[in-house]
Order: structure tokens, then sequence, then C-alpha cells
């Protein structure tokens, strides 16, 4: 209990939503979640053991997931099995989605092959309580998608926060027993978490039966290099008609603001001061430790980056591939580099700002630690 | 209904605010007007359930000082009429008293009102009576059941005589004390209103000559007292030992006499008519006595008259009393008389033995039955609506993160302060005080939450939520609305639809006076618990200015009675009970008393005599676990 405390009113606190929905004491609305009173319960419950910021120990979570510890191959992008270019067959899947449609293809698969009967998205639709203008579309909300449909209406990347893993919490009470769980970095962290440290939490009731270690069946990762405050609102209404906004994008070196009939861009210095602070102490960039994580590929915006990582991971992609879903291609070498490049900054950036602030949730490897701090960093 | 019973000379039992009730209807009034309030209530209560029959008209007012003027007008046109109010009740009248006075009135009109020594069911313990030396208004103090129907009855007609308001000051244990009471005539005599004579103050005539005048009345009152029947001698007529009291006091002090065996040279002198004093009577009295106790409630007020009496007459005698200061004081001026405070008293003051008076099989056994007693915190009831709107304020707060303050009012929301309510009241003052108070937080540079209940909003609110609009508080205003005056006992408002006879009323709708002020109104089922939170949180972010939000559910004593309880249970498989994920929230921190912790079993239990089936523990249940019926039964 107490350490929660101090994730929340320390601004570490990411959103994931991890820790949202296992007890009654923690309460989440937009990108915000609170501790509404002591629980009382004695030494660390399932809130310090879910939350991505209370520790992370880098090497033991590479034991969990993929067995033994990272070698320095895995220390940029992760363990990891090959990384290549994808997208999705349906144009139209690709239109209504982020990039390639890649993650709303291989989940809508995953859900009508019967792989998971259930899976934990993210929607649009959400609020703002601080002004009523629209641009729900562009807020997150914690969604259990059952069908193709859902997982449509939950496709295109909503940059901001949202506790979506509150979801998976409600999903594993009402009794799913196979859930795939789309997140980003800290969420995927968060729900490792959940799976390795599950049982350290004794627990009567409802929570016997519960283990996310045996009802998560698919974790797709999203790249992630940063998430925005709401405040971001307020900034973006005094350029455009929020209700008219579509889609928002972070290509290379700037920020994209698309409607139905524009499309505009935003100097992306301004919007960067809208970074949640939780996010400059983020470590991981491609969700090191999801099955397969996916990204941009930078300059092609109908096509994604994919990570495979695990052999579940792996024979999930394939089979949608072969089931003609998907379109796959080599990546060219100087995206893996620029890739590992940008994973390792962020990496090294992240580590610098940690000792800055002395925030010590996060445990890696001397080699590791070598590697990141190697990093040459400009001022 | 024995307070209609037309049977003079009958004894019957009446509780102290029935029988005050009584009093005016065998004065024959013809007008009651009342704001509700703990321990004045019951008098408009049985009032307004016999006007029909007895052909009178008694209203529930907005607030005292409306009633006190609706009912100055029935007299201002020659009617008897009376307002009954609760002591804070008067302060707010104070305005109008102090020019009534001046005014005068024609018909008699009789102000009742039950003060609250001890504060058991107040913000504070004000003695009121200073309000009729402010006044210059004769004032009467019952000391027995009969003397409130007596006094009441007598005050119209010594008003009617003098054209002056006459006071009757209550407390607690006369109004909510029983007592046999000899009915008297009921009056038949029925007039009709006229208005011909003209009723003003100040500025149009001489407000000096007018308060000369008053004091002119006063001193009539005052020759009618000295032989008043309310002022009476008791023991030994030469005692150099004297009790002088009024009210309560006077039975407390009589059965200290009795207890502890003090006859010769002892004597009470029980006054009724404190203001203005009978000086001859007193002074007859304070000649025979050497010593004098001061036994009255609350403040030292006839005290300080018997002290200056004393000096006038170059007296030689020793007064104790309550004076804030004084040598002589044998207690601070606050809390309540009792028995045993007379006792305690006499033995501090005439250095008695009490020895064997209190025997040690007493003391035991009273504190063997205080162990038996389960302890039980002051909590809002099964069912109650202001839980769920307080726990989601609460949560709220926590989600904004600024620490809003929240500013309390008057009402069952009170307990807001207490464990029950989260704690989560900062201020708690008088009617009306939230909203004003949080208007001039300004400087805190955040909003703030103002609370106020239905009936109080229409009581004492509605120029302070004027103000924080005028000048753009940034204020988020909750009214916990749910339908009655329900801490006083359920009487309607203008909210509800009803008046105090139970005819239908036209309604004045809480969130149309809102938006005719222009501030922005939303609503919100309390029991829909997200819904709530989410309701407070985004009004909390919106930036600035003075927004209103309704929590609109009934009062649970209301609800069940309407339509029953739901049968709730706990499903002991799914409760988490004291571990990780839960750790007793029902029972411990929501707190509702239908829901209890069964130690043993390791769960949590619903009391079914108790929970009303509302079901808002079972959406907060993180687990499931507690289920409620559908269907709801009586009983
Ligand atoms: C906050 C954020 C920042 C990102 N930053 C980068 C980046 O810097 N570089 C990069 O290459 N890629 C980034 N991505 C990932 C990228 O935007 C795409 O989501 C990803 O490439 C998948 O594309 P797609 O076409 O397959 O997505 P789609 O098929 O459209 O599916 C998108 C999926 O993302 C999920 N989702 C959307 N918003 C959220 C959210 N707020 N939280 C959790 N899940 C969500 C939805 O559930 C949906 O399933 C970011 C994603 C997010 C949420
Ligand atoms: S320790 Fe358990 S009950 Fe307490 S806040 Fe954390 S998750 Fe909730
Ligand atoms: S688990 Fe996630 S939502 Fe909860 S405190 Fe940690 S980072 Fe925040
Ligand atoms: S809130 Fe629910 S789980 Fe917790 S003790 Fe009560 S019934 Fe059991
Ligand atoms: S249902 Fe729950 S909250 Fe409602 S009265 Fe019963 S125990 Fe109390």
């Amino acid at each position: 209990m107490s350490k929660i405390v101090e994730v929340v009113s320390g601004g570490l606190c990411t959103a994931c939503g991890g820790c949202v929905g296992v007890c009654p004491y923690i309460k989440s609305i937009e990108d915000r979640v609170a501790v509404i009173e002591d629980c009382g319960v004695e030494g660390e419950g399932r809130c310090y053991y879910f939350c991505p910021r209370t520790f992370f120990d880098v090497d033991e979570m590479n034991g969990f997931v993929f067995g033994g510890r990272r070698s320095e191959e895995d220390v940029v992008l992760g363990r990891h099995i090959s990384v290549l270019a994808a997208r999705a067959k349906s144009v139209a899947m690709r239109k209504n989605a982020q990039y390639g449609g890649v993650v709303s293809t291989i989940i809508s698969h995953a859900l009508e092959t019967g792989e998971i009967e259930a899976a934990v998205l993210t929607s649009g639709g959400g609020s703002c309580g601080s002004y009523d203008g629209g641009g729900g579309e562009l807020l997150p909300t914690p969604v259990i998608a059952r069908s193709k449909g859902d997982v449509l209406s939950c496709a295109k990347t909503k940059y901001f926060m949202g506790a979506s893993l509150s979801a998976l919490n409600k999903a594993l009470k009402e009794g799913f027993e196979s859930v795939g769980v789309v997140g980003t970095p800290c969420q995927i962290q968060a729900l490792r978490k959940m799976q390795a440290y599950g049982d350290a939490v004794q627990s009567g009731g409802i929570y016997e039966k519960i283990d996310a270690s045996k009802s998560v069946k698919l974790v797709v990762g999203l790249f992630c290099m940063w998430a925005l405050s709401y405040d971001f609102l307020w900034y973006l209404r005094k350029h455009v008609e929020l209700s008219a906004v579509r889609k928002l994008d972070i290509p290379v070196g700037g920020f994209l603001v698309f409607g139905e009939d524009f499309r505009k861009e935003l100097p992306l210095e301004e919007v960067r001061r809208y970074v949640r602070h939780a996010c400059d102490v983020c470590y991981d960039m491609t969700s090191e430790f999801a099955d397969i994580s996916v990204g941009a590929l930078e300059g092609v915006p109908d096509w994604n980056t994919v990570i495979l990582r695990t052999k579940l991971g792996e024979r999930i992609f394939r089979e949608a591939e072969k089931a003609g879903v998907l379109e796959v291609k080599e990546l060219e070498v100087e995206r893996l580099e620029h890739l590992r490049w940008a994973s390792l900054r962020k990496k090294a950036k992240a580590w610098r700002r940690m000792h800055e602030f002395k925030v010590e949730f996060l445990k890696i490897s001397e080699l590791e630690r070598g590697i990141v701090e190697g990093f040459p960093l400009e001022e | 209904m024995s307070i209609t019973l037309d049977a003079p000379g009958r004894e019957v039992l009446l509780m102290g605010n029935e029988a005050i009730a009584r009093g005016a209807i065998e004065a024959g009034v013809a007008f009651c007007s009342a704001y509700p309030g703990t321990p004045s209530s019951e008098i408009l209560g049985v009032l307004a359930e016999a006007a029909p029959k007895l052909g009178f008209y008694a209203e529930w007012s907005t607030n005292e000082i409306v009633a006190m003027e609706a009912a100055a007008a029935a007299a201002f046109s020659g009617l008897r009429a009376m307002c009954s109010m609760k002591s804070q009740g008067l302060s707010v009248c104070a305005d109008f008293l102090t020019t009534l006075n001046l005014s005068g009135t024609k018909g008699g009109l009789v102000i009742v009102v039950c003060d609250d020594p001890a504060a058991l069911s107040s913000v504070n313990e004000i003695d009121t009576r200073s309000y009729a030396e402010i006044a210059d208004l004769p004032l009467f103090e019952p000391a027995t059941v009969q003397e409130a129907k007596d006094m009441t009855k007598f005050a119209f007609e010594l008003s009617e005589e003098l054209c002056e308001p006459c006071i009757v000051r209550s407390v607690t244990r006369i109004s909510h004390g029983r007592g046999n009471v000899r009915l008297g005539e009921i009056s038949k005599e029925r007039r009709a209103a006229e208005l011909s004579e003209r009723f003003i103050t100040g500025l149009a005539t001489s407000a000096v000559e007018r308060h000369a005048g008053l004091h002119a009345k006063l001193r009539a009152a005052a020759e009618k007292f000295e032989s008043s029947p309310f002022n009476f001698y008791y023991g030994d007529p030469n005692a150099a030992f004297l009790i002088i009291t009024s009210g309560a006091g006077w039975l407390y002090s009589k059965e200290a006499f009795q207890i502890l065996g003090l006859d010769e040279g002892f004597g009470i002198l029980k006054l009724g008519t404190t203001h203005p004093l009978p000086r001859r009577l007193v002074a007859s009295h304070l000649k025979h006595a050497v010593e004098i106790l001061v036994i009255e409630e609350t403040d030292p007020f006839i005290e300080r008259k018997v002290k200056a009496l004393a000096v006038d007459l170059r007296l030689d005698i020793c007064v104790y009393g309550r004076e804030l200061g004084s040598e002589r004081a044998f207690a601070d001026a606050v809390g309540e008389m009792s028995v045993d405070a007379v006792i305690e008293a006499l033995q501090q003051v005439k250095k008695l033995s009490v020895a064997g008076l209190r025997n040690a099989e007493y003391e035991k056994e009273a504190e063997e039955a205080l162990k038996i007693l389960p302890k039980r915190e002051i909590a809002f009831c099964p069912g109650c609506p202001h839980r769920a709107s307080l726990f989601a304020i609460k949560t709220a707060i926590k989600l904004d993160g600024r620490d809003v303050p929240v500013c309390g009012d008057i009402g069952c929301y009170t307990l807001g302060m207490f464990r029950t309510g989260f704690y989560l009241s900062k201020t708690s003052h008088c009617m009306g005080a939230a909203i004003g108070l949080s208007s001039g937080f300004r400087s805190l540079k955040k909003p703030v939450i103002a609370l106020a209940g239905d009936s109080t909003f229409f009581h004492a609110c509605v120029p302070g939520l004027i103000n924080a609009k005028y000048n753009n508080a940034n204020v988020l205003y909750i009214l916990l609305d749910n339908g009655a005056t329900a801490m006083t006992g359920f009487q309607p408002h203008p909210g509800v639809g009803t008046n105090a006879m139970g005819e239908p009323a036209p309604t004045v709708r809480l969130e149309e006076v809102c938006k005719g002020i222009g501030v922005p109104v939303r609503i919100c089922d309390p029991f829909d618990v997200d819904d709530a939170v989410r309701a407070v949180y985004e009004l909390l972010q919106q930036q600035g200015g003075t927004r209103v939000l309704i929590f609109r559910h009934t009062c649970g004593i209301i609800e069940t009675k309407q339509r029953g309880k739901r049968k709730a249970y706990v499903v002991e498989e799914k409760c988490i009970g004291e571990d990780c994920g839960c750790n007793r929230f029902c029972s411990r921190v929501f707190n509702c008393p239908g829901i209890v912790w069964d130690k043993e079993k390791g769960k949590a239990r619903i009391d079914e005599v108790v929970c009303t089936g509302c079901g808002v523990c079972a959406k907060l249940c993180p687990a499931g676990a507690i289920i409620v019926e559908e269907e709801s039964y009586t009983g």
C-alpha cells in the first residue's frame, strides 16, 4: 500500500491500469489514478506486485517470459526471434487502422480462430472533465472486445493513457479464461508482473480463481515513445476544432492532426511540452516483454514494424500470414539500425533521468547498464 | 388526537411540544408557522394535523424569519398567530424581531423557541433568552408540561393586551418530556382578518418614541408578573438559603432538595416570567436569604438580574451562579442542568455531605449497563443517499488531486465531518454557511465544494448562491436532494409538492432556481456511484465559475417506507474479506450499518434487520459478492 501511494503521488504512475479494479481503494478517471483511502492491508499487496513502477527487474522478467538472462544482443530491442515489416491484407482494415493494421488483424484473427475469447483493447470515446468541446474519439477507454466489430472500433492510436488494464482485471473477474491483451510497453510490463507475481499475494474470495498467468493467452505490445497528458487537448483546441479530429500521428520529427477533410501539422517541440511526466523515466520503447510488438514503419504510413519475440507470438503471427490476412516483408537493415538507435536512446535518457530524480524502481544487469550508459546523449 | 380533545378539566398525557400546541389551540390560534428544527418540530407537526379539523391555518415556512413574518402578518390583521422554531432559528429572525417589537401587533402573537442546552441535536447551545432583552419583549419559561400549555395560552392574552409579541422559551427536556396536562377550554372564537392599522417602525415614526413606548409596555408586563401564578415559592418561608430557578431547573431543584432532605432554612423561588423580572417578588425573597444559588439553563440570565437587583437594594447577600469569572461561580455556564448538577452545586456551595446518596452498588450497576450497550458511532442510516454522495465526492476529490476543501452545512449531511461521512467537511456552521464560506475561499486558488440539502437550500442558500455567481467564485455547489427535511422528521418543503397540512402544493424545483440564477446545473443519482464520481470530478475540473450538481435520491427511510426493503446477502465464496483486494471495505470503510463483519467466518454479512437493500455496497464491492434481490418486500 505505501509504495503505490508513492508511485501515484510521485508522478511515476503511467496510468497503465494494472492496479485499477483489483480492490476498492484505487480508482481512476482519464489518466489519473488515485488511492482513495488507506486499505490497511499489511505488507505489500497486489498493487505493489502489479505496478510497473514499484519495482521492475529486467533480468528476472526476462527469465519469466523467455527463460534465462538478457544477452548483450537482447539489451537494445529485448529478446526477439525476428524483426520484420507487415500489414493487413485488407485495405479496409488498413484504412481504419493507425498504420498497417497489424494489431487489429492479429487480434481479430485470434478471436475468430478461437485462440482467445476476448481481448483487452482501448477504444476512443473517452471524455475529459475540464472541457466539453468534443474530441472524445482521441481519448482512451478500456474495452473487453469479443468480436471483429469490437476490434475494429478500437483501431487507431489514442496518444493518451487510460488505465486500459483495468479491463483485464474486469475480464479476469468475470471469468474469461483465454484473453488477449494489447498495450503500451508499461502496460505490458504490468501485465507480465501480474502473471509473474500474481501468486505472491495471498488472497481469498474470487481471487482464489484468478490467475493471469493462465488466462492471458496472447500479448501484443505497441511501440511507444511517450503519451500525452490531457492538458494537451487545451492546446489542440486552439488549433483545430476537436470534434472534427479523426486521427493523430507522430511521424519522424513532426506531429500531424487528421480530420475528415484536413491535415494539419503542429510543431513537435510544442506538443512535447504535454508529454506525461511518468513517461520521462520509461525505459522501454518496443514492449520488450510482449509476444509480438508492433510499431510504425517510418515514412510508410500503411505498414508496420513487427518484432516477434516468443514462440507463441511467432506461431500466431505466421498462422495469420498463412491464413492470408497479413502481408509480410523483410525489414531493411537501415531501418533496423534506426529502430535500435531510437530504442537505446530512449533507454539512455530514461536511465539518466531516473538518476536525476532519484527514482529507483528499475533493476538492470551490470552488462546492460554499461551499454546504456555508453550511449552518447547530446545535451 | 388528544390535543384537539374538547374536554375541559380532563387530564391527558402530553409531550411538552404537544402541550404548547394545545395551549395555542385553547387560545384560539388562527395562524401557525414554523421551520422544523429539533427540539421544536413537533409543535407545528401536531398543529398542522389539527388545523384542517379545527379550521385554522398551519404552514411549514422556508425558514424561521419568513415564518415569523408570516405569523406577524396574521397578527397584524387581528388574528392570533404563533411561530415556533429551534434556538438557532431565533437568530435567523433577529432582524425582524427587533423591528417587530417597535411596530407591535394587534392579534396575539406568540414566538415559541426551543433551546437545546448541551447541544444534543444542534450545532451550539445558544441561550435565546437574551433576545427577549435585546428586543424588550416579555419572556416565559415553562417548568412543566402543564405550564407549557398554560403559559402559551396566557402569552396570547398578554400579547394581545400589550400589543406586543411574547416569547415562550422551552428547552429539550420540557419540549420532549411528557406529563399530565389538565385541559382547558378550546376557544371557539372565529375572527375575521382585517388590516386597518399601520404597523410601521423607524424612519416613518420615531424609533426612539416607539422604543420608549415599548418600555412602558414592559413595565406593565412586569407589574402583571409580580402576581403571576407562574412564579411561586416553595420551602421554608424564611429560608436563609434560596435557590432561584426557572424552566426545567425547578423540578431538578425540588428533587435535589428532597434527595438531600433539605427543608428548614431552605427555599426555592421558581420563576416562570423571567423577563421582565418581577422585581418586588424577587426582592421580597432576597430579604430573608443570605445565600442564593441560581439554577437555570445555560447563560447566567436570571443570575445577573438578581445580582443587579441586590446591588440596587444594597443587600449584602451571596449569589452563586455560573457567571464567567465570578468568584462565586459553582460551574461554567455550559451544558445541561440535571438533578445531579444541582446536588453537586449544593454540595459545593453549602459543603453538604452527599455520602451515602450514591451507593457503590448503584454505580456498579450503571457501569455494567454501559458495557452492555453496543458501541454505536453516530452514522448515516442504512440506505442513506448521503453516504453514497459523500463517498463519490471523496473519490472525485482524490482523483482531482488538489485536495479540494468541502464546506458542510446543516442537515443529516452535517455528519460529513465524522467517520460516516469520511471526514469530508472542513467547515460546519449555520444554515447556508457553506455556500457563503466557499465563495470567500478564493485565495486558495482552487475550487471549493459547498454542500446543502434541499430544505437547507430553500432556507438560506439562495443569496449565497447569487453572491457566488455574481462574484465569480470557483465553487462546485452540491445539493444533496433527498426530497425531505429528513433530519427533523421528514417535514415537507417547497420542493416536495405537499404542504404542512398534507394538501397538494406547488413545487419549487431546485434546478429551476439555480438555472434562474444562471448557474449551470447537472443532476445525478448518487446510487449510480461511477456516474456520481465522474460528475463531481468533471465539474471540479471545469475552469472556475459557480456550478451546481444536484445529487438526487430519496431519503432511505422514506424510500423504504414507499417501496419496502430488498433482500440482500453476501455470497461467502466470493467475499475477499480481510485479504488484499478488499480488507473489509464494506463494513470498515463504506461503513453502512446494514453490513457487518463476521469475525468468525472472516466474511462480511448483511444484517437483514437493518439493511434496506439499497444496493450501493453491492456496486462498490470489488468481488461482486453482495447480491441484492430485485423484488422488494415490506416489513
Ligand atoms: C501512446 C502511444 C504512443 C505510441 N508511440 C509510438 C511511437 O512513438 N512509435 C511507433 O512506432 N509507434 C508508436 N505507437 C504505436 C502505433 O501508434 C500503433 O499503435 C502501432 O504501430 C500499431 O499500428 P496498427 O496499425 O497495427 O494499429 P491498429 O490496428 O489501429 O490498432 C491499434 C491498437 O492500439 C490500441 N491502443 C490504441 N490506443 C491505445 C492506448 N492509449 N493505450 C493502449 N492501447 C491503445 C488499440 O486497442 C488497438 O488495438 C504508439 C501507441 C500509443 C498507444
Ligand atoms: S494492497 Fe491490495 S487492497 Fe491495498 S491498495 Fe494494494 S491492491 Fe488494494
Ligand atoms: S499499476 Fe499502473 S496505474 Fe497503478 S500505480 Fe502503477 S503505473 Fe499507475
Ligand atoms: S466489500 Fe465485498 S468482498 Fe469486501 S468484505 Fe464486503 S462483501 Fe466481502
Ligand atoms: S444494501 Fe448495502 S449499503 Fe444498502 S442498506 Fe444494505 S448493507 Fe447498507
